[in-house]
């Protein structure tokens, strides 16, 4: 319908003013939401069709070969490259488990997403028979998508994962897998969780230790450390000799230099990435997408981070103290 | 109008054009760079971005054939790039707006569809179509609704003499 008398100037304004407001608006959101488009990993990933030969690793009283990677839980292109490069890792050279830093489901539920986000990328890994282990993230129930405990629950009962927190022996090391989130937040299920540790820590026999959990007491990336987690768990971990902790919560790699005689591994880049920096904690950092591979013999252990081309991204070692 | 006038619509009318196929590359662009510079294959991503790519010549062409059409047989310059204006900041919005809608809010239901083989290629160009169409029905309802209305004498003040560009 056309307009009449002065109408057509008044629109005009009105139509310049939208067009004014709206490159404003939208130049502003598009900046954002292609930020966020950046660090996602949104466009779905095809299944991983690699055949493994079962049951290859080699575990001994003195040697342990295990992988471990956090934060992949996307089901996208760059989760399934991940874990694509993680199988061919295995096929070169076998390791027995994989130990998952947290947040394995994104963008949804568990109860919805599991087959898209932990079945179909590892299922090479899952049909060989690694046993694959959880420290429990924030992605992983409560404050995303899920119904609280229940989705925790249910995370849990999928992986076989005993509990929110636990401790298993493979080969010489001696694994304490922790709830970090319910140590940050306080209160009696912290206090509870930091009393078993303690105990459980204390008669602990194995050569080595190594503590697994998602928020990192030593971070230079997005999040940072976990003050909130640090200051209650340290010095448990001081007093009792652990010689290896394992996060994941920032999306990128991170090697500390030994603090307090701990050296403390960032591999959160399990399918996002963000930018990370440097502090004085830092030994080396890279946001790369990666996974990583940990080869214990002995009194020595060997680690690699291991990018999702198959590059090698770093290196360390540790003699058993 | 005045030679230079000519080459200045003109241009303004291919940059405009590529600004369309622009904001259709850049989401795709993106995830491939950021991608690529996580270690990712260099081919990584790059299907996408040749699927924005072809949905976004075609429609930059029509972009600019339309707006050839509207400059040189109305007598309202402005509202052709007011309306014009408009769509490509509704084609912006939509473009990215979409991908988050689908792929972060239908993220189990796209997965499913990939797992019984659908390509996430047919998604991604579904969207952009359904940006494009968008994009255009805005441009001509407010190129329609700026229209003035017709004088008592019968003359028709839409339809100018004509520019003389091409």
């Amino acid at each position: 319908m056309a307009s009449r008398g002065p109408n057509p100037t008044r629109r005009r304004v009105l139509g310049g003013v939208l067009a004014a407001g709206g490159t404003l608006a939208t130049s502003t959101g598009l900046i954002r939401a292609w930020d966020q488009l950046r660090s996602e990993d949104l466009i779905p990933g095809e299944p991983v069709e690699l055949a493994l030969r079962p049951d290859r690793w080699h575990t001994t009283r003195d040697q342990l070969s295990f992988a471990a990677i956090g934060d992949c839980g996307s089901g996208g292109r760059k989760a399934v490259a991940v874990a694509e490069e993680l199988a061919r890792s295995y096929r070169a050279a076998p390791f027995s488990s994989v130990s998952l830093l947290g947040d394995i489901c994104y963008y949804g539920p568990i109860s919805q997403r599991f087959d898209e986000v932990f079945r179909r990328p590892f299922a090479p890994l899952i049909d060989a028979g690694l046993a694959f282990e959880l420290a429990i993230g924030n992605h992983d129930g409560d404050l995303w998508f899920g119904e609280g405990v229940a989705d925790v629950e249910a995370t849990l009962e999928r992986l076989g994962t005993p509990s929110r927190y636990y401790a298993v022996t493979r080969g010489p090391v001696d694994f304490f897998y922790l709830d970090s989130g319910t140590i940050a937040s306080g209160g009696p299920a912290g206090d509870r969780q930091l009393q078993w540790l303690e105990r459980s820590l204390a008669e602990s026999s194995s050569r080595w230790t190594i503590v697994c959990l998602h928020h990192p007491l030593y971070s230079a990336g997005a999040h940072g450390s976990a003050t909130e987690v640090s200051a209650r768990l340290e010095p448990i971990l001081v007093a009792n000799g652990v010689d290896l902790v394992l996060a994941g919560h920032d999306h990128h790699y991170e090697r500390s230099v030994p603090v307090h005689g701990i050296t403390h591994i960032v591999s959160g880049a399990g399918c996002k990435l963000t930018p990370v920096g440097s502090r004085w904690h830092t030994a080396y950092a890279e946001s790369t997408l990666q996974f990583l591979r940990i080869d214990v013999d002995g009194g020595r252990l060997q680690g690699r981070a291991v990018g999702v081309d198959g590059r090698r991204v770093d290196r360390f070692e540790l003699t058993h103290r | 109008m005045t030679r230079v006038a000519t080459i200045l619509t003109r241009t303004g009318i291919r940059a405009f054009a590529a600004l369309h196929v622009a904001v259709l590359v850049a989401p795709a662009a993106m995830l491939a760079l950021a991608a690529n510079k996580g270690g990712m294959p260099a081919a990584h991503g790059w299907d996408l971005v040749a699927a924005s790519t072809a949905v976004g010549l075609v429609h930059g062409r029509t972009v600019a054939r339309r707006l050839r059409r509207e400059l040189r047989r109305s007598a309202r310059p402005l509202d052709a790039w007011i309306a014009a204006g408009n769509g490509l900041i509704v084609l912006a919005a939509f473009a990215t707006a979409l991908f988050f809608l689908l792929l972060g809010g239908y993220a189990p239901e796209l997965a499913a569809a990939v797992n019984k083989g659908w390509h996430v290629l047919v998604a991604w160009t579904i969207l952009q179509l359904v940006a494009v169409a968008v994009a255009e029905a805005t441009h001509r309802e407010l190129f329609r609704w700026l229209r003035p209305a017709t004088p008592p004498d019968g003359s028709d003040p839409a339809r100018g003499t004509g520019s003389e560009f091409a």
